[in-house]
């Protein structure tokens, strides 16, 4: 895991908060941004795999 | 008889067979939680007022010859997510203790007191589910009756450590990434993890609704069969207890389930395998990514759950949780379509692993019970944060929704080991049947910590 969060990250973090209305109070800041850097690390694992196109997140409805 | 330290079946027929009464029982327990449980805080919640009723109720029956039910005079007790009348369901929060109490129990615990259950309280967790460790900012930590200076491990580490000490015989939890196989494992007892779907979920707070489950602890596999069987409706285990199991169909996961665990946990994985007779080693593809995909979708669902209250009162969430509540709300959407898409691949993988295979071996966690208040883990040789990892095995396996008994295993010294028995979708009944059979062969025991 990346010790130093990409500044992309921090970037990130603050316009999703502000879009999402879901503020980050100063006192947090720095929690938030390093466990948000802990699930870009995991989220960037997950994108490097290339999944075959016909992988679906569909649901089955099965009788 | 030992009224704490034999299984929930022997307390049932004992009392039964007018033994001894469920009042008697219950005054054992009560007197053992007095004594113990202020060092250990498993529960946060007790109802002996409730369960003074329902023990001298379940000694009429027996005297009156009704029935009294499989459970009759049997003392347990809920993770403090259920719903028990008369109580608010806490969670492990503060943000909810002072919500309406419940109006009634949830389905869950009423299927154990309608079996004649003694309900004896409500047990502590990590708040909101959200953990490996009980040590929680509101209600204190539940320390490991094994050695009260390690963690019991969690969510569900109050049930796990009440089972443990001796306080119930039995106990219910939840685990939706682990937190009923990691305390069952550091506190040496069993529990199950059903299939994703198979406990109504009902009358319990929720955390990741795509993962959550419902579960037991016991201190023996019959009673963890007998519980998991009056859960649900679907399925009887306890017929099946021994049930043939083809040593060629199971096998030790290889790769990510076997390169962060210590030494010891490896040893406890190849004491399982030798006492079923296995020798196969099996590979579940990608299960690093399968962990982070339910790292991230975790993080997710549960910060959109509690997006109001992270907007009000942030500052009444427990420090450890509300940093990871928040972040995980705030991740990008295509991280979250590309968890969900990766689990349908995963699910895949192991669809394709259970053509060969009907029971797959891995630990339970990377290491045995940590020191309450540890930072880190040594894994492969590199000091990682402990708190995320200690379900670094768990994780992979409840993404895609498999049952699982965890077992304790027994001879490895003074701290529990716990191994996961992982089946297909809806087999718990051979997975209860292989840890029935490991405890038959004394490979596989959990008795009462100190006994």
């Amino acid at each position: 895991m990346d010790e130093t969060p990409p500044a992309s990250d921090e970037t990130y973090l603050d316009a999703a908060a502000a879009l999402l209305d879901l503020p980050i109070r100063p006192e947090h800041r720095a929690e938030v941004l390093s466990a948000f850097s802990v699930l870009m690390g995991h989220a960037r694992l997950l994108a490097a795999f290339a999944l075959p196109d016909e992988i679906e997140a569909a649901p089955r409805f099965v009788a | 008889m030992n009224l704490c330290a034999v299984s929930a079946s022997t307390l049932s027929a004992a009392i039964k067979g007018r033994e001894v009464s469920a009042v008697e029982v219950l005054r054992a327990h009560r007197e053992r939680i007095e004594a113990l449980d202020p060092k250990l805080n498993c529960f946060t919640d007790l109802t002996f007022a409730r369960a003074e009723a329902a023990a001298a109720e379940v000694d009429r029956k027996i005297a009156a010859g009704e029935n009294s039910g499989p459970l009759a005079g049997v003392p347990v007790a809920v993770k403090n997510l259920y719903d028990i009348a008369g109580l608010p369901t806490r969670a492990g929060s503060k943000i909810r203790r002072t919500a309406p109490p419940a109006v009634a129990d949830a389905p869950a615990v009423a299927r154990l007191t309608g079996a004649g259950a003694v309900l004896l309280g409500a047990t502590n967790m990590d708040e909101f589910a959200f953990g490996f460790v009980t040590e929680n900012a509101h209600d204190g930590t539940t320390h490991n009756p094994h050695d009260p200076a390690r963690i019991a491990g969690g969510s569900s580490g109050g049930s796990a450590a009440a089972v443990a000490a001796g306080l119930a015989p039995l106990s219910i939890g939840s685990d939706t990434n682990g937190s009923i196989r990691v305390p069952a494992a550091l506190c040496g007892v069993f529990g199950l993890k059903p299939t994703y779907g198979r406990i109504d979920r009902a009358g319990s707070f929720p955390f990741v609704d795509s993962l959550d489950t419902l579960g037991p602890f016991a201190r023996s596999a019959a009673d963890l069969a007998l519980a998991y069987d009056l859960l649900q409706d679907a399925d009887q285990a306890t017929p099946m207890l021994e049930q043939p199991i083809e040593l060629a169909r199971v096998a030790v996961l290889a790769g990510w389930f076997e390169d962060g665990a210590a030494p010891e946990m490896l040893a406890a994985v190849a004491a399982v395998a030798a006492g079923l007779g296995a020798t196969a080693r099996a590979t579940l593809p990608e299960a690093a990514r399968a962990r982070a995909a339910a790292f991230c979708l975790s993080a997710f669902e549960g910060g959109q759950l509690h997006k109001p209250n992270l907007r009000r009162r942030p500052q009444d969430y427990d420090p450890a949780v509300l940093p990871r509540l928040l972040a995980g709300a705030l991740q990008p959407a295509e991280t979250i379509l590309q968890a969900q898409r990766f689990r349908a691949w995963f699910r895949d993988q192991a669809k394709t692993l259970f053509t060969r295979f009907d029971l797959l071996l891995a630990p339970a966690t990377p290491c045995v019970a940590p020191l309450i208040g540890q930072k880190t883990l040594l894994l492969n040789g590199k000091e990682t944060p402990l708190r995320p990892n200690l379900g670094l095995f768990t994780q992979p396996i409840s993404f895609i929704g498999l049952p699982v008994v965890c077992v304790p295993v027994t001879n490895g010294g003074p701290l529990p080991r716990g191994v996961q028995i992982i089946a297909a979708p809806g087999k718990e009944a051979l997975a209860l049947a292989a840890a029935y059979r490991l405890e038959q062969a004394g490979v596989v025991a959990a008795p009462v910590a100190g006994s």
